[in-house]
C-alpha cells in the first residue's frame, strides 16, 4: 500500500499507528469486495490484487504483486490491460483492443470495455472491464484501479436474444415479401379473367343481330331454350365471373396494402391530433348528417408520430364508428385522449350496434368481419389500423357491449421507439465516446 | 408511296395479356405490325441485334410496350438498356404492370419510361388506356 502514497509525511508515532489501522481496514475492505479488483501503480506494477481477482484468474496475489506484465496473466501474451491505458492516458489505443468500449459514465477519465477472452485454462469468458485513475492531491495520476466482471452468462443470453430477434425479423420479412409476391402474381390471371369476360360480353353484343336473324329458323321449345341461353344464362354467368373477379381484386388489394404497410418507412413528426380529427370530420360531414349523428372531441394532445399513419388510423376508426351506428337512435361519437408517462392513449366511443364478445378477436384480422354483414366492406380496415398502430410501437384494443356501443382505444408512445439497432456490439456503450 | 409504318414491340409473357392488348390496339385502329416477345432477354436481343437476332437488322419500333415482370431480364432491366443506348433511347416506352406500387412507378420514371400503365382488372379502363395510346399513335403516324 505504501507505493500509493510515497510522499506522505508521517510525523508522529501516534499518527503512524492510526494510519496503519486505517490501511489495514482499507485492505480488508478491498479484499472482501466481491468484484475482482486490482490496482497498478504509475509504472504499471501490480500493487493490489484482491481475493475475487485470485478466484477469477487463478493467479495468487503473491505471484503477481510487483509484476508489470499483467497482459500475460490475462491473455497469455504481452498486451496492455485497461488500467495501463488509464495510466498512459492514450485512450485512442483502447479503440482497437476491445469489442465495446466507452468512457465511464460515473468516474471522470474512467474507461469501460467489454470483450471475449480466453483465459490461461482455455475457458472463454466475456468480461466487463472498468478502470479509473487514482490521483494524488496535485491531480497527477499515481495509480489505476481496475475491476473485472465476468458477464459471460448475460452476454450469451443477450446473443441468444439477438439471434431470436434476427430470426424473427427474417421470418417477418419473408411474410411481407410473400404477401407482396402473392398479391402481385395473383393479379395477372385476374386481368385475363376480367379481360376475357369483357371480350365475351362484346362478342355477345356483336352476335346479337346475327342471333336475331338466326332465331327465326328455330321454333317452340328449341327457340325458347336458345333465347334463354343467349339472353339469360350466358350473361348471368359472365356477371358472376365479373363480380367475383372484382371482389377478388379488392381482396388482393387488401393484402397488397397491408404488405406495403410493413415495408413503408414511417417518419415520426409532431402531429396536432385535434386538427387532424377535425379534418377527418369535415370529410365525414355528409355521412354524419345522414345518420343523424353528433361528434364531440375532447382535448387532444400533440403526438410525435407518422402523419399519414395517424390520418389513416383516425380515418378508419371514425369511418367504422359511423358505418356501424345503430339505426334506431341518434348516433353519438366521442373522441378523447389521456396521457401516461410513456403513452398517449386515444379513445373513440360510439353508441352504435356494438360487437359481440365472440367476434372481438377476429375484428382485427384481415378479411374477418364481425356481426351482421349488411354494411359493405372487405374486412381490411381494422387489420390495417392494427398494423399501423403496432408499427409505431402502440397497441389497439376494443371494449364493447352489443346493442350499446363500442370503444376503440389505441396507444402511441410519447417518445417514438428507437430504430431497430444493428446487431454488432459497438452500439451499446459507444455514446460515451462522443462527448 | 408512304413509308412502311414502323412496328410496335410488345414484350409480355402472359399470352392472355398479349391477346387482350393486341385486340384493344386493333380496336383503336392501330394497324402497325405488332412484334410479340415473351421475355426480356429476347427484347434486348431483338433491339440490339444480339443472340438469336444477331443476323437480322430489325426496324426500330415506333413504340415499346414492356411488361414489368418478365423472365430472363425484368422489364426494368430492359428499360435500363433501352434508355442507356443511343440507338434506342428515343423510342417511347410504355411500362405495363399489375401493381400500382408508388415505389415501382418512381423507379420506371427515373429510368426514363414515358408512360406507366397499371393493368387494371377493370377492363374498360384498360382498353381506354390502350385505345388512347392507339389514337395518339395514329395521329403521329400521319405525316
Amino acid at each position: 500500500m505504501k507505493n500509493l502514497s510515497p510522499n506522505t509525511e508521517i510525523s508522529t508515532d501516534e499518527q503512524r499507528v492510526s494510519r496503519q489501522e486505517q490501511m489495514e481496514c482499507v485492505d480488508r475492505l478491498f479484499q472482501s469486495c466481491a468484484v475482482p479488483t486490482f490496482v497498478i501503480d504509475s509504472l504499471h506494477r501490480v500493487v493490489l490484487w484482491n481475493k475475487a481477482c485470485e478466484a477469477l484468474t487463478g493467479v495468487n496475489a503473491a505471484d503477481i504483486i510487483g509484476s508489470d506484465d499483467l497482459g500475460k496473466v490475462f491473455y497469455g501474451y504481452e498486451r496492455q490491460v485497461l488500467a495501463d491505458f488509464v495510466i498512459d492516458g492514450n485512450i485512442e489505443d483502447v479503440l482497437n483492443k476491445y469489442d465495446i468500449h466507452a468512457h465511464s459514465l460515473l468516474i471522470p477519465d474512467g474507461l469501460q470495455a467489454e470483450m471475449w477472452y480466453t483465459d490461461r485454462n482455455g475457458t472463454e469468458r466475456y468480461i466487463f472491464f472498468d478502470a479509473a485513475p487514482i490521483r494524488n492531491s496535485r491531480g497527477e495520476t499515481i495509480a489505476a484501479i481496475e475491476t473485472l466482471q465476468d458477464i459471460t452468462e448475460r452476454k450469451r443470453a443477450e446473443e441468444k436474444l439477438q439471434r431470436i430477434a434476427a430470426d424473427l425479423k427474417e421470418s417477418n420479412d419473408d411474410i411481407r415479401s410473400f404477401a407482396y409476391i402473392v398479391s402481385h402474381d395473383l393479379r395477372a390471371p385476374l386481368v385475363n379473367l376480367k379481360g376475357f369476360s369483357g371480350e365475351l360480353g362484346m362478342a355477345l353484343q356483336e352476335l346479337e343481330p346475327l342471333f336475331e336473324k338466326g332465331l327465326d329458323t328455330f321454333e317452340g321449345e328449341e327457340r325458347r331454350r336458345m333465347e334463354e341461353l343467349f339472353r339469360i344464362e350466358v350473361p348471368e354467368a359472365l356477371d358472376f365471373i365479373g363480380s367475383s373477379v372484382d371482389r377478388m381484386d379488392r381482396l388482393i388489394n387488401g393484402i397488397l396494402k397491408l404488405s406495403r404497410l410493413g415495408i413503408q418507412d414511417l417518419k415520426p413528426e409532431p402531429v396536432n391530433t385535434a386538427d387532424l380529427a377535425r379534418s377527418i370530420l369535415r370529410y365525414l360531414a355528409h355521412q354524419l348528417e345522414e345518420r343523424n349523428a353528433t361528434v364531440s372531441i375532447g382535448a387532444l394532445p400533440e403526438v410525435f408520430a407518422d402523419r399519414t399513419a395517424m390520418e389513416q388510423i383516425f380515418g378508419n376508426l371514425f369511418d367504422n364508428a359511423v358505418k356501424y351506428l345503430a339505426a334506431d337512435r341518434p348516433g353519438r361519437i366521442e373522441l378523447d385522449a389521456e396521457t401516461t408517462p410513456e403513452m398517449t392513449v386515444f379513445h373513440l366511443r360510439d353508441n352504435g350496434r356494438g360487437i359481440a364478445e365472440a367476434d372481438m378477436e377476429r375484428i382485427f384480422e384481415i378479411f374477418r368481419r364481425g356481426g351482421r354483414q349488411d354494411v359493405p366492406g372487405e374486412g381490411v380496415g381494422l387489420a390495417y389500423v392494427k398494423t399501423l398502430v403496432r408499427r409505431q410501437g402502440g397497441k389497439i384494443w376494443c371494449v364493447s357491449r352489443p346493442g350499446e356501443g363500442s370503444t376503440f382505444s389505441f396507444s402511441i408512445p410519447r417518445v417514438p421507439e428507437a430504430k431497430e439497432s444493428s446487431v454488432s456490439g459497438k452500439t451499446t456503450l459507444n455514446k460515451g465516446e462522443q462527448k | 408511296m408512304t413509308e412502311q409504318p414502323k412496328p410496335i414491340l410488345l414484350v409480355e409473357d402472359d399470352p392472355g395479356h398479349v391477346l387482350l392488348i393486341e385486340k384493344n390496339l386493333r380496336r383503336a385502329c392501330v394497324l402497325n405490325e405488332i412484334i410479340k416477345l415473351d421475355d426480356g432477354g429476347k427484347a434486348v436481343d431483338y433491339l440490339f441485334s444480339e443472340g438469336e437476332y444477331a443476323a437480322s437488322v430489325n426496324p426500330a419500333p415506333l413504340l415499346i410496350l414492356l411488361d414489368m415482370n418478365l423472365p430472363v431480364l425484368s422489364g426494368l432491366q430492359v428499360l435500363e438498356r433501352i434508355k442507356a443506348d443511343e440507338r434506342t433511347r428515343r423510342i417511347p416506352v410504355v411500362m405495363l404492370t399489375t401493381t400500382d406500387s408508388p415505389h415501382e412507378i418512381e423507379k420506371c420514371y427515373d429510368l426514363g419510361c414515358n408512360i406507366y400503365i397499371v393493368k387494371p382488372v377493370n377492363y374498360v379502363k384498360f382498353s381506354e388506356a390502350i385505345r388512347n395510346l392507339g389514337l395518339f399513335l395514329s395521329t403521329v403516324r400521319t405525316p
